[in-house]
């Protein structure tokens, strides 16, 4: 009986209303949820990774000075220079019998910060069994 | 004198299926009629444009019309929602909506203010009853020379001269218990000729009662003569439209106005301005009642759109948290993918420096996930072959002595 006492215009919005709830809404709020369990997923997978890294701390944004800093400390010479968008080319200095601290730097790079290396290792050998190592960091 | 120096008045009215129009030409002497022209009301376009023709023809104009509603009365106080004309120091003629039916009109004249303008001079202090005859209704007002004290509209269609009388004498009656006054005489403005509702009147009345008579155009024309004249009364000067709401119903009628000097500063039409006003929510309101005609309140009509805010209030939510999380997640697929090539990378350098071993020493090397360029001195071919033959199958090897007794590798794997 109310209803049919509510005017045309109140019907209209309340139709409209139940129109906007099923095609947009419903599906954005089960898109949303669907994203967050994805989310929680990935961040559990993630810090698997880190955890099998020997890293607990989630990984920091690149800053040039602060990744010198750190990795000076495993390795004897390093060189960061700047490229195009956001990229870095990195020269190490690694003695042929420390290739497996190398190996292990740069499997946790990219938990260590957000950053991407490109597909491609090159490396040189230098005089006193030192390889010189060069590739490309991109941040995420 | 030339057309544009004359002050013109134009006077029209309804009476029954009819329009009636005149014009004339005011002097300081009075004022030159002109004939009456009578139209049906199925030529109102052809009056208007007579009017029309008129207004080119002489510039300096006012356009008189009555209003001859039936529910107008008079107070003692200005009513802001319906329109308002003073006619008194502290009387005003109160109505509840003007209609002119797009016909030019720039000075509309209540019955009341034609009545007092006639009898304002023979007022003194003793009570006395003006009758106005327009259009088959009596106006009355009890009147002194201090205030108009009581209004009445009577109809009088389809009743006989008797009943008249003892309409006007029961309003009499009606107002002796509000103010134990009778009226000392009668005066009456008739517009049409009625000697038989006279005489009755008189005889049931048992008053003197000294009647004027003039038709609507000759009033008219006398009120509009002099703007100090028509700024005294007038229901409005200047409008550009106005609306009648009646059930829902919006009707909106147009007309112009040209007001002469300050002539009609102190007149309102005080529903204008309010109707302008709310406007915009009255047509919302009128959207959401419906067929129904009761009241639409507030509300009503904003608990209507309380669903439709809701639902686009939460979609938004959703749809914005929604954009958030997609970057958080494109971000930590990223970060995954950028470890697991890391790790395949990793994975492939430890794999060559462990097939060469102690059976060669790397010069150069290009590694990625897709293929590897080496270069190196060899001093275990065959071992160094197995071993990245292991690696990349198909991949080339080659060997090439050196001057120093030395031998040089490259392997390329294949694509």
């Amino acid at each position: 009986m109310r209803l049919r006492k509510t005017s045309l215009m109140s019907k209209i919005l309340f139709v409209l209303s139940v129109v906007v709830l099923v095609v947009w809404v419903v599906p954005n709020m089960i898109e949303y949820y669907s994203n967050v369990k994805s989310y929680e997923t990935k961040e559990t997978a993630l810090k698997r990774m880190a955890l099998s890294q020997g890293i607990q701390e989630d990984a920091k944004l690149f800053d040039k000075k602060l990744f010198l800093e750190e990795t000076k400390k495993l390795f004897e010479t390093v060189l960061v220079e700047p490229l195009e968008d956001g990229a870095y080319e990195v020269v190490i200095g690694v003695n042929m019998a420390e290739m497996d601290k190398f190996h292990k730097f740069l499997k946790a790079i990219s938990l260590r910060y957000k950053v991407r290396v490109d597909n491609n290792l090159i490396y040189e050998t230098e005089a006193d069994k030192m390889l010189k190592v060069k590739f490309t960091l991109r941040t995420l | 004198m030339r057309n544009q120096e004359k002050y013109v008045t134009i006077t029209h009215y309804k009476e029954r299926e009819f329009y009636f129009l005149n014009h004339a030409i005011q002097t300081n002497d009075g004022f030159i009629v002109k004939e009456i022209e009578q139209f049906h009301e199925s030529e109102k376009e052809k009056l208007i444009e007579r009017i029309r023709l008129l207004q080119s023809q002489y510039p300096n104009i006012q356009i008189a019309s009555v209003s001859l509603a039936p529910d107008q009365k008079v107070t003692n106080t200005e009513d802001k929602n319906r329109a308002t004309a003073k006619i008194f120091d502290n009387n005003y003629v109160v109505q509840e909506h003007i209609d002119l039916s797009n016909i030019p009109t720039t000075l509309y004249f209540s019955p009341f203010a034609i009545l007092y303008e006639e009898y304002k001079k023979k007022l003194d202090n003793k009570l006395t009853l003006l009758i106005g005859l327009f259009d088959r209704k009596l106006y009355m007002m009890f009147a002194t020379n201090e205030a108009i004290h009581q209004s009445w509209v009577i109809g009088t269609r389809g009743l006989s001269e008797k009943q008249v009388a003892e309409r006007v004498y029961k309003s009499m009656k009606a107002y002796y218990k509000i103010a134990y006054k009778f009226a000392d005489h009668i005066e009456m403005l008739v517009t049409d000729e009625s000697p038989k509702l006279l005489k009755v009147l008189r005889e049931e009345l048992s008053l003197k009662i000294l009647p004027t008579q003039n038709n609507i155009h000759n009033l008219l024309h006398h009120m509009a003569g002099t703007p100090e004249r028509a700024s005294s009364s007038y229901i409005k000067a200047t409008w550009k439209q106005q609306r009648r709401v009646n059930d829902g119903d919006v009707q909106i009628g147009e007309a112009e106005a040209t007001t002469q000097g300050n002539s009609l500063d102190d007149i309102r039409l005080s529903a204008k301005k309010e109707h302008q006003e709310a406007s915009f929510f009255e047509k919302l309101k009128l959207l959401f009642g419906g067929s129904r005609k009761g009241h639409v309140s507030v509300v009503q009509v904003l608990a209507s759109f309380i669903p439709i805010l809701f639902v686009v209030g939460a979609g938004s939510y959703f749809s914005f948290k929604n954009d958030i999380i997609l970057k958080n997640v494109v971000a930590i697929e990223s970060q995954i993918g950028a470890q697991n090539e890391n790790e395949a990378l990793v994975s492939i350098s430890d794999n060559i420096f462990t097939a060469m071993g102690k059976s060669a020493e790397l010069k150069k090397a290009t590694i990625s996930t897709r293929n590897v360029d080496l270069t190196g001195i060899v001093w275990g071919i065959e071992p160094l072959r197995n071993s990245l033959d292991a690696l990349y199958t198909g991949g080339e090897f080659i060997i090439k002595p050196l001057e120093n007794f030395m031998t040089e590798f490259s392997f390329k794997s294949k694509i």
